[in-house]
């Protein structure tokens, strides 16, 4: 028994069109812990359209979150708690500042938004720095995790680079594993999330996650195929010009 | 044999587009009666047909007009789509400090409008075009605008036609006043909705840099 994995990070209209590469990134990956269970942990950053290095930011990001995890795992043991959060978005910054300096560059210049998942039987954490989200059932239907975090202004939000980063941290705790994670950039978010309610558009998540449930074995190596022609596809597109991540779990028997 | 795989949605979420408030704040005393008056509703046209031309502007943009003097709420804000610019009539002097504050309290209306509805916006813009010097007294006003652009609860621009008093209205806008060339309301315009457009399509944090506004400010 484990997680199913889909994601993929596709490039906007708007990218595609100046010639701007894709400035999201993520990950999604299972790990064994040392007591044979498996640790679900997914990461999505999307880089500032604002800062010259943006999605150079949003790799950096994932890169340190994953070596972050390798580490933990390697330990053993951990909780997942707020704390773990805070050194998690700790590391992130410290690897990104790293970069920002050795390239002789301002870390502002990385800027990224930052969130991820971790899960294992004992619980789930959800951490969150600046916009998009998390849709998740942890066994009483989905819910958002966090609230999108934006600004007044619709073009507003805050990154992982911020000075604040560690203040702003938005995280959420469940005693449960989770069944079924959804993180997504806030490319996808509008068409995922009644904004006005934050609540998840269910039939949105539907599809994806039976198809997830219900693929055979061979099946399962076209779902990231699949992914990548919806997140392209015109219907998307007519909805938003932005850079579009989707990582999908589902907890598999 | 297993059944196809289906793996994507065509149900979205049916959120509000962002909305992105403009006032045009426009200056219709005497003194812009005949030419100045034409060009300033050609102007209007131009900016009709080109936010008319981009689709997300369309959805997005929404335009209200005050008029003076007297205020007049020429229009309440209106989507872009149903933007149809309004003939103006000149007519009486110059009450610019009470066409600010009426201005400036639609934008604060509109957003709790767009807050009670759960529409997200963008940052409001007010455009202020005269060609005379305020005939009431305009320090409030003034005052008003300085803590608007310092809290950023608005952009606001002012622009002044031959005849301003650019003086005082270097008092009122944060930003450096400009002076339109000659009666170039209709390249003013222009650029108005082309940077109206990249707002309407920033995604976050993107402090969106304005284009020189070339072609219509004398320098």
């Amino acid at each position: 028994m484990t997680w199913r994995l889909v994601y993929a990070s596709e490039v906007g209209t708007s990218h595609a069109h100046s010639g701007t590469p894709c400035e999201d990134s993520c990950l999604a990956q299972v790990d064994v812990l040392p007591n044979h269970q498996p640790l679900l942990s997914i990461f999505v950053a999307d880089g500032a359209g604002s800062a010259d290095r943006g999605g150079d930011g949003a790799e950096l990001a994932i890169e340190a979150a994953a070596s972050f995890v390798a580490k933990k795992v390697a330990q053993g043991e951990f909780g997942l708690s707020d704390s773990l959060a805070a050194d998690l978005v700790s590391a992130v910054r410290k690897h990104i500042f790293s970069r920002a300096e050795a390239e002789n560059l301002a870390a502002r210049d990385f800027a990224c938004t930052f969130l991820g998942v971790l899960s294992t039987e004992g619980g789930t954490l959800v951490l969150q720095v600046g916009d998009g989200g998390v849709v998740l059932d942890v066994g009483q239907g989905l819910e958002v995790a966090v609230v999108p975090m934006t600004g007044e202004y619709a073009n507003m939000t805050h990154f992982v680079t911020d000075e604040d980063a560690v203040t702003v941290l938005e995280t959420k705790q469940y005693p449960d594993r989770a069944l079924k994670v959804a993180a997504f950039s806030d490319g996808v978010q509008r068409l995922a999330l009644n904004m006005a309610t934050s609540t998840p558009h269910e039939p949105f998540f539907a599809p994806f996650f039976g198809g997830m449930a219900q693929a055979t074995a061979e099946q399962e190596e076209l779902l990231h195929g699949l992914l990548v022609k919806f997140l392209g596809s015109s219907p998307v597109n007519e909805r938003t010009d932005d850079d579009k991540t989707l990582a999908l779990a589902v907890w598999t028997l | 044999m297993s059944e196809q795989i289906s793996f994507g949605t065509d149900s979205f979420a049916d959120n509000p587009e962002p909305r992105c408030p403009c006032v045009l704040l426009l200056d219709v005393s005497g003194s812009m009666n005949g030419r100045p008056l034409d060009e300033l509703n050609a102007g209007l046209q131009t900016f009709r047909e080109e936010l008319a031309s981009d689709a997300l502007a369309m959805k997005r943009v929404e335009v209200g007009i005050v008029t003076f003097g007297p205020v007049k709420v020429e229009m309440p804000f209106t989507g872009a789509s149903m933007f149809y610019p309004p003939s103006l009539q000149s007519q009486g002097d110059t009450p610019m400090g009470a066409a600010i504050t009426q201005a400036l309290n639609m934008v604060e209306d509109r957003k709790r409008d767009y807050r009670a509805n759960g529409i997200s916006y963008y940052r409001p813009w007010v455009f202020l075009i005269t060609d005379g010097a305020p005939t009431d007294a305009w320090q409030t006003a003034a005052e008003a605008v300085r803590e608007g652009e310092a809290s950023k609860k608005f952009a606001f621009f002012a622009v002044g036609v031959k005849g301003a008093d650019m003086s005082t209205l270097k008092q009122i806008s944060s930003r450096e006043p400009l002076t339109l060339d000659g009666l170039k309301f209709r390249e003013l315009f222009s650029w108005l909705s082309s940077s109206l457009r990249s707002v309407s399509r920033s995604t976050p944090n993107t402090e969106v840099p304005l284009e020189p506004p070339k072609g219509w400010a004398a320098v």
